[in-house]
C-alpha cells in the first residue's frame, strides 16, 4: 500500500495535504494485482525457447524492439519499443533458467503505455499434461497509474487492473499463437 | 477481479484442502485442548479480518473490516484487537471471543502501524499523514495524546516491559524511540532508506527496521540508540521477526524470507518460499514464524529451526498483517 511511492509522488503528497489539510482524507493507493495462465500445446522446453531471452520480447504483439543492456544477468535492463509508439525500461530482477521463470521490475512505467506504476512481474513455464504440454503463468503486482487521491477513471484502480490484464493476455495468446503454429 | 484471482491461486486450494482435511481429523481428538495461538490476519482488498487456528490452520472465522485493513495489534492477553483502516480514517476494536467488532474509533489522517500497550492501553496509531504517533484510549475510544515522529510513520512497536515505543519514520529514513509514559524522545536514530515495519527483540535489547528502498535491516541497539549493524536482504523488505536466535524477514518483490543470526547478522538462507510475503510474526513458543503472502492469498507456517514450510492456508484478498499479528488465544474463549 505505502511502501513504495516514489519521491515525486510524496512531494505531490505533500503539496497537496498543505493546500488541502481539511480534506486529507483517504489514504493513497493501494497496490493491485493481476494473473493470467494459458496451456500451451507443446512441451515446456520448447515455449522457454521463445521467452528466455530477456533482450527479445517480441513474441508480444505490442513490442516492436527489444535491447538488454547485460543479456539474462540480473540486473540487466531492457528497452521497450512499442509497436504504438513510446518506449519504457524494464529491469530483469531474478532469472532462474532451471525453473523456467524469470521476475522483472519498471520503476517508471510510462502511463500512455501501461495504465499503472511500480510494476512488477512474473512469467513461469511449468510442465502440463506429463510435459507433453505447458502451463505458462504470467502474474504482475503495481499499483494504479495516478499515485494520489481521485484518479482519473483511465487512471484509476480498476483501469490499472484492466489495462494490465489486457497486456498480459495479449502476450500470453501470442506467445501460444506463435509456439503452436511453429513459427 | 476475483475470478481472476481465483484462478491463479489454482495451485493452492489442492494443498489447502488435504491440509484443512487432516486439520478436521487432527481436530475431533483435540477438542477441549488448551488454546494455542491464533493469527489475526487483515486482508486488505478482501476489507476483512480473519482468525486462524495456527495448530490446525484452518481459518476459523472471517469478519467485514471495511476501509483497506493493514494495520493489526492484539492486546497481551489476546481479548482484543486492533485494526487500522486506513481508507476510512479509523481503527476497528475487535473482541476476540466474540469475534465481533465492538468499536470504532475516529482517528483521521491515515491510519496505519498499530500497536498496543502491553497493560491493555493506549492503542498506538502511527498516523502517515499528520506525522505522529496517536494515543488511543481503548475504553473511552478516543485519542488521549500524540508524540511528534518524523514523516510518515509506518511501523510501530512497544518493548515487552512497555516502557519504550518506537516507530519508523518512513519518509525521514529514521527510528524513533520513545518513552512511552511521557512521549519524551529519547532518540531519532538514522535507518536506511525508507523503515517500514520494526519490532523489538525477544530480549528487548535490539530493535529490526526492514528499509524498503535500500533492501536491507537496520539492527538498532535498542538502549544505546545506534546501529550496530546493516543486514542485506531481498528485494523491498517489508518487516522483521526475531525468534530462536535468527530474524526473519520478508522480502515483497523478491519473494523470498532472508534469515540471518540475529547475534552476528550472518546469512542463514534466503528461502524461495513467498509470493509478496508481508507481514510476518512468531508463535507463542518462537518454534514457527507465519507469513502473509500478499499475492497468492496464502498464511503460511514456517519450521523456525528446519526452515520449512509445514502449513499454508487460504485467506481472503490482499492478506498484509502488519504488526504483531499472533496471539495465544483468549483463554475465555478456549472452546
Amino acid at each position: 500500500m505505502f511502501e513504495k511511492s516514489v519521491f515525486t509522488k510524496l512531494a505531490a503528497f505533500a503539496v497537496a495535504l498543505m493546500i488541502l489539510p481539511g480534506i486529507a482524507a483517504a489514504h493513497g493507493p493501494t497496490r493491485q494485482k493481476a494473473s493470467e495462465s494459458i496451456t500451451i500445446d507443446a512441451a515446456p522446453d520448447k515455449v522457454w525457447a521463445v521467452i528466455q531471452n530477456f533482450g527479445d520480447m517480441s513474441w508480444h504483439p505490442r513490442i516492436a524492439m527489444t535491447d538488454a543492456t547485460k543479456g539474462n544477468e540480473k540486473g540487466s535492463v531492457r528497452t521497450l519499443g512499442f509497436t504504438s509508439g513510446g518506449m519504457m525500461e524494464e529491469e530483469l530482477s531474478k532469472y532462474d533458467a532451471d525453473k523456467m521463470s524469470y521476475s522483472t521490475f519498471i520503476g517508471h512505467v510510462n502511463v500512455d503505455l501501461l495504465p499503472a506504476t511500480n510494476y512488477s512481474s512474473t512469467i513461469t513455464v511449468k510442465p502440463a499434461d506429463g510435459g507433453a504440454k505447458s502451463d505458462v503463468t504470467w502474474r504482475a503486482a503495481f499499483y494504479r497509474g495516478y499515485p494520489n487521491n481521485e484518479p482519473p477513471a483511465n487512471l484509476n484502480d480498476e483501469a490499472s487492473v484492466k489495462g494490465v490484464t489486457e497486456f498480459i493476455t495479449e502476450g500470453l495468446e501470442s506467445l501460444k499463437n506463435k509456439v503452436e503454429s511453429g513459427s | 477481479m476475483s475470478g481472476r484471482l481465483l484462478r491463479l491461486a489454482g495451485a493452492a486450494p489442492r494443498r489447502a484442502a488435504a491440509l484443512s482435511l487432516s486439520a478436521l481429523l487432527l481436530g475431533a481428538g483435540v477438542s477441549g485442548a488448551a488454546a494455542g495461538d491464533v493469527a489475526y490476519v487483515t486482508s486488505q482488498e478482501a476489507g476483512s479480518l480473519s482468525f486462524v487456528d495456527l495448530d490446525t490452520m484452518t481459518v476459523e472465522k472471517t469478519i467485514a473490516v471495511p476501509g483497506k485493513p493493514a494495520g493489526i495489534a492484539v492486546s497481551r492477553d489476546g481479548t482484543r484487537a486492533y485494526v487500522s483502516q486506513p481508507d476510512s480514517q479509523q481503527i476497528a476494536i475487535v473482541d476476540t471471543a466474540k469475534r465481533e467488532v465492538v468499536g470504532e474509533v475516529k482517528v483521521g489522517g491515515g491510519p496505519l502501524g498499530i500497536a498496543v500497550h502491553p497493560s491493555g492501553s493506549p492503542v498506538y496509531v502511527a498516523d502517515w499523514y499528520s506525522h505522529r504517533l496517536l494515543l488511543v484510549d481503548p475504553e473511552s475510544r478516543k485519542v488521549v495524546g500524540d508524540f511528534e515522529t518524523g514523516q510518515s510513520p509506518s511501523g510501530v512497536a512497544v518493548s515487552a516491559d512497555g516502557n519504550v515505543v518506537v516507530t519508523a519514520d518512513r519518509d525521514s529514513n529514521q527510528i524513533s524511540f520513545f518513552a512511552a509514559k511521557t512521549g519524551e524522545v529519547i532518540a531519532r536514530v538514522v535507518a536506511g532508506e525508507r523503515p517500514f515495519g520494526v519490532a523489538f527483540s525477544p530480549d528487548g535489547t535490539r530493535v529490526y527496521a526492514a528499509n524498503v528502498g535500500s533492501d536491507s535491516v537496520s539492527v538498532v541497539d535498542a538502549r544505546g540508540h545506534f546501529v550496530l549493524r546493516t543486514v542485506p536482504v531481498g528485494s523491498h523488505p517489508y518487516d522483521a521477526v526475531e525468534t530462536t536466535g535468527k530474524v526473519f524477514v520478508t522480502d515483497q518483490y523478491g519473494g523470498t524470507l532472508t534469515v540471518f543470526d540475529a547475534e552476528s547478522g550472518e546469512r542463514i538462507g534466503q528461502l524461495d518460499c513467498c509470493d509478496y510475503p508481508e507481514g510476518i510474526a512468531s508463535g507463542s513458543d518462537g518454534r514457527f514464524v507465519y507469513v502473509a503472502n500478499w499475492f497468492a492469498n496464502t498464511l503460511l507456517k514456517l519450521d523456525a529451526g528446519s526452515l520449512e514450510v509445514v502449513g499454508s492456508v487460504d485467506v481472503p484478498d490482499g492478506p498484509r498483517a502488519f504488526g504483531a499479528f499472533v496471539r495465544a488465544a483468549p483463554t475465555a474463549a478456549a472452546k
